[in-house]
């Protein structure tokens, strides 16, 4: 090719490119900035606990299950559907544990396959009614919510901190972060430090997002959430892409549950109230749509740090926490919510040419 | 032998017609759980007339308390069947509106006082500039999905997050109380009249709701608007207006069920108020055999609804079940209805009843 | 087009469905023809010139339809000149180019052209159902504002759209409902018919075009395809336009019901109304219309009458001069 032509395809490729930003991507530029602003300006405007590292520890170690299972809500929300059900879950996982570890003397490895085990059977269930009987997502987990709810009272009706032994030794583990520790208020060095929910929440991240991005199944959730009658067209099979991603999230939100348990070390019915919604908001912060389709596990990762940021800024200005909380959340929400609509409205036709381009692509 | 065959095909035609008819399902529930309760224990149903503390004389027992306590429900079931017809969706924000509407009337009558002597102002002030506050978060919920066409149940999530802070802040946080008796009079009872106040604040809403759906089309724009827009729009409908009337009706639900609940203790727990009432509501709609998916509705069916949703919390209740396990039950209840109603299991079940069916008695006789 | 070319140099083997006739010519080498459900046949393009690729696609009626005109007579003008409805380079947000048109009382025009020529985009703009972006509109005369359906239903204009699933029935409701929908609409929100009236409605054009249902109370949906149609047509001859716009009224009906339909579209004009009348099958559009305009990729081609209106001329028009 003559050095013209190479500069004009060249450009030609670099407006294509930027024409062809997805909505997920945008969406995740989005929310990164978004995030990136908050801290910064609290930083800069409220300093002190802010400059320390801990801090962002801090924020990790109190909402690694919020991560777990805002990932697993996104999954869910990629594939078209939702799961309001999953603060529930993680209640019942905390008292049944609970219950086991110190009314049964049990073994923590026992309570973590009882965790496993009972997100699982969520998952099963609720996604066989969703995808197999094609109920409305939204009903079929909101009655699993009140169903959790209600068992975990069943289960034992009285809050309590769990004693056993192995289990306290667990969750009192720390993972140094070397070199970012800090002053604390007599003067010592402290090691900053992380919890190892942290370390479970970050794997959980890493694994979902490479199959998301590079497994098969991942791109049948997101095939499934665009739209059910293309995916079907593309071979497929809805039904069970559907209740993979419910599966999948029931056994998160077990995950979830245990992890929030090594955090706060007791059970009770008025555990992880409310969690659900803050999962959705981090994942509709994040840039997952709920129309489906669109989604990125990282948005979601800085959904809840952002989520997180938010409710540490009010704490530093000295509002009452509980309640400014909500009203900045819900107007975080709105705003995004708002802005997913203006953007689906701009882009609704698919570009033929990427279409064929993925298709010919792949063939070589 | 012959002569009692007509009589027969009479009552099992009038069965089968009923059984057809969308009200049957409320109807039957009804007769289940009360069947349940004749068995487990008779004095279900007894109702005493005793005096209050005020020396008025009150009827009390079981049935009051779901009279009393299912006609919330039943004036929230009101608005709540109108959403869903027009949107397909639901509302989960009303018992975080009911907070917000019942702070109002607190305000109001309290003023910044939050223990006045007296009354700031009168009570039909309070009630009405709580209408429009609800309408008003009616309407913002209404826009969120007529105008940005989000899911119903999406788009209420964030005044479900924020309205309970909201209700506390118009408060500055405090819990007024309302010493004034008259305020306590909607919510309890009237002096002189032994049914609770709520049945006939209920019973008004239901006449008024009857005529707008007999002298309005409301009932045939909502209808039409949800079982198929574009069409409805092509007929010279807005279906975006009507989704927004639905909201803002529901908020007006919301306002008069909120006062009701701050009247009966005069005061306002802003965390506790209403709460889970979104779960009932929904239920109440559903029992009446009302596609949650939107479309055709029966208003009585939901309003009866309403009451056999308080028939099963009452009957729980009177067996102990604590208030927080009550929802695992409710959730089974749910399941079982929204199982039972989806097209794939209709189409099996039916065809399994044709399977089933007997065949008709023929004509000539035994 | 080139993305496609390429692809095939590349050796992968394409399906390419479409109604635009350039973009067949452009790019493939066979051709597949379906009609109405049916394989009519398999040909090379470049063996196949424009004019007979259309001709197979619309074809030819299997009846033997007799001259339905002899049992009507026109509509005759008694002085007035200015059209029922006019529109001056009108253009939606669909993706039509501005068009002029206008019709005058009693007269039965129509749009011709393939599939996805702008027929249905054009009659929608007219009525309002797509965003309106530009031109003027005059009924009788006057200057009138048509932005949505409500607008031109209130000036009497009335719409039978081409997907009657999609656009045209509300399913669940009964055939009562939908028959007064679009009346009741334009009598206004506090002003619902009782009964009574609703009841005399339905029979009345339940009877008049023998619409076969089991009662007035049946959801529209269990009615047979013919009989959904009919419900529709009764619920607009129930507001009593002044300019009907049929988009596709015979589309997959029985052959009785589609001559009882062009019948009616007839007596209708002779009736003083004006009609749009819109098919992909020329011989209805030849039997019904004294005026026709053919349209090609969103574009108006053409104008036929009189002695033009010919299926050698409507088909040398839609195929369009210029060979590739």
């Amino acid at each position: 090719m003559s050095f013209l032509k190479k500069i004009s395809s060249a450009g030609n490729k670099l407006r294509d490119k930027s024409k062809n930003i997805t909505d997920t991507n945008l969406l995740l530029i989005i929310t990164i900035v978004v995030f990136f602003l908050m801290y910064i300006g609290a930083m800069i405007f409220l300093g002190s606990g802010f400059l320390k590292a801990q801090t962002l520890f801090n924020i990790l170690n109190a909402n690694a299950a919020l991560i777990i299972i805002s990932c697993g809500m996104s999954l869910v929300m990629i594939t078209g559907g939702i799961d309001i059900s999953m603060g529930g879950v993680m209640a019942l996982v905390s008292m049944s544990c609970a219950v086991y570890l110190d009314y049964h003397n049990g073994n923590v490895f026992t309570a973590i396959l009882i965790s496993l085990a009972i997100g699982l059977a969520f998952g099963l269930v609720q996604g066989f009614l969703i995808a197999y009987l094609d109920i409305q997502p939204f009903i079929v987990t909101l009655a699993g919510m009140f169903f959790a709810r209600g068992m975990t009272t069943i289960v034992n009706s009285n809050p309590f901190n769990v004693q056993n032994q192995e289990f306290v030794a667990l969750k009192e583990t720390r993972v140094i972060m070397p070199g970012l520790g800090s002053i604390n208020k007599a003067g010592n060095y402290v090691d900053a430090y992380i919890e190892i929910g942290v370390v479970v929440a970050l794997i959980v991240v890493a694994v979902l997002f490479c199959v998301l991005k590079w497994a098969k199944l991942g791109r049948e959730f997101y095939a499934v959430g665009g739209s059910n009658q293309s995916a079907l067209m593309l071979g497929v099979n809805v039904k069970r892409t559907k209740f993979f991603s419910y599966l999948i999230c029931g056994l998160l939100a077990g995950i979830g549950g245990f992890v929030y348990f090594m955090h706060v070390g007791s059970g009770s019915a008025s555990h992880a109230s409310g969690a659900e919604m803050n999962a959705i908001a981090s994942s509709i912060i994040g840039g997952t749509m709920l129309t489906g389709g669109v989604g990125n596990i990282i948005g979601t990762l800085f959904g809840v740090l952002s989520l997180s940021t938010i409710q540490n800024i009010v704490a530093s200005v000295g509002l009452d926490q509980a309640w400014w909380t909500g009203i900045t959340i819900a107007a975080m929400l709105c705003l995004f919510l708002i802005i997913q609509s203006i953007v689906m409205s701009r882009k609704n036709n698919v570009s033929v040419k990427a279409v064929v381009k993925k298709a010919v692509r792949s063939k070589e | 032998m012959q002569s009692q065959n007509p009589l027969l095909q009479n009552t099992t035609n009038f069965f089968f017609k009923l059984f057809k008819r969308q009200i049957f399902i409320p109807i039957a529930a009804l007769l289940l759980l009360a069947l349940f309760n004749l068995i487990a224990d008779p004095s279900f149903f007894k109702i005493a007339l005793g005096y209050n503390s005020a020396g008025d004389p009150v009827l009390s027992g079981y049935l009051i308390t779901i009279l009393d306590y299912g006609s919330e429900l039943a004036i929230l079931a009101i608005g709540m069947t109108l959403v869903t017809a027009a949107s397909g969706g639901q509302d989960i924000s009303v018992g975080a509106a009911i907070a917000i509407s019942g702070s109002v009337v607190l305000r109001v009558l309290c003023g910044t006082n939050s223990r006045p002597e007296t009354l700031q102002a009168p009570i039909i002030v309070a009630f009405l500039v709580s209408c429009v506050v609800a309408m008003l978060f009616g309407a913002f919920n209404g826009a969120l999905v007529s105008v940005f066409k989000i899911q119903p149940m999406v788009a209420t999530l964030i005044l479900f997050t924020a309205g309970r802070s909201i209700a506390a802040w118009i408060n500055n946080n405090e819990l007024p109380i309302v010493k004034d008796a008259t305020f306590s009079y909607f919510g309890s009872f009237i002096p002189g009249i032994p049914v609770p106040t709520p049945f006939f604040i209920a019973l008004a809403c239901i006449i008024i709701i009857h005529l707008a759906l007999r002298f309005t089309n409301l009932g045939l724009y909502s209808q039409s608007v949800g079982i198929n827009d574009k069409s409805s729009s092509l007929n010279g409908l807005n279906p975006a207006q009507i989704k927004f009337l639905t909201f803002v009706i529901l908020g007006l639900c919301v306002a008069v069920a909120g006062f009701i609940k701050v009247s009966r203790l005069s005061s306002i727990n802003y965390s506790v108020i209403a709460k889970d009432i979104e779960m009932d509501a929904i239920l109440a709609v559903a029992l009446g055999g009302n596609a949650l998916s939107g479309g055709k509705f029966n208003m009585s069916a939901s309003i009866l609804g309403a009451y056999v949703i308080q028939f099963l919390t009452t009957t729980l209740y009177k067996f102990d079940v604590q208030s927080d396990a009550l929802s695992a039950y409710k959730a089974v209840v749910v399941i079982i209805l929204v199982i039972l109603s989806a097209p794939i299991v209709r189409e099996k079940l039916s065809s399994l009843f044709k399977a089933l069916k007997p065949r008709q008695p023929s004509k000539e006789g035994v | 087009m080139t993305q496609m070319n390429q692809a095939k140099a590349k050796g992968v083997g394409i399906i390419f469905v479409t109604h635009f006739l350039d973009q067949v010519y452009e790019v493939c080498d066979k051709i597949t023809v379906l009609r109405d459900g049916k394989l009519v046949g398999e040909y090379e393009i470049k063996n196949l010139p424009r004019v007979q690729l259309v001709s197979k696609m619309l074809g030819k009626d299997l009846d033997d339809l007799s001259d339905i005109h002899g049992e009507s007579k026109a509509y005759v003008e008694n002085g007035k000149s200015e059209p029922v409805f006019e529109a001056e380079e009108l253009a939606s947000d669909a993706g039509i180019k501005p068009f002029d048109f206008r019709i005058r009382k009693g007269e039965v025009n129509g749009f011709t052209g393939l599939l996805g020529s702008g027929r249905s985009e054009c009659v929608r703009a007219i009525f309002g159902a797509d965003r309106i972006i530009g031109g003027t509109v005059k009924m009788n005369g006057k200057k009138v504002k048509i932005s949505k359906p409500i607008d031109a239903m209130k000036h009497g204009i009335g719409y039978l759209p081409e997907d009657r699933k999609r656009d045209g029935i509300v399913g669940d409701l009964s055939v009562r409902e939908n028959i007064i929908l679009a009346l009741q609409v334009t009598k206004g929100f506090f002003k619902p018919f009782t009964k009574a009236e609703a009841n005399a409605f339905a029979d009345k054009y339940i009877k008049l075009l023998g619409i076969k249902t089991a009662s007035a109370d049946t959801p529209i949906k269990s009615l047979s395809g013919g009989n959904q149609q009919k419900v529709i047509l009764a619920r607009w001859l129930l507001t009593n336009p002044k300019y009907l716009i049929l988009d596709e009224p015979t589309r997959g009906i029985d052959v009785g019901t589609k001559i009882d339909i062009q019948k009616l579209v007839l007596k209708l004009a002779s009736e003083g109304m004006s009609i749009t009348f819109i098919s992909s099958e020329i011989d209805e559009m030849l039997r019904t219309c004294s005026r026709l305009i053919v349209m090609r990729d969103c574009k108006a081609v053409g104008e036929l009458s009189g002695e033009d209106l010919t299926q050698n001329m409507i088909m040398n028009t839609i195929a369009g001069g210029d060979e590739k």
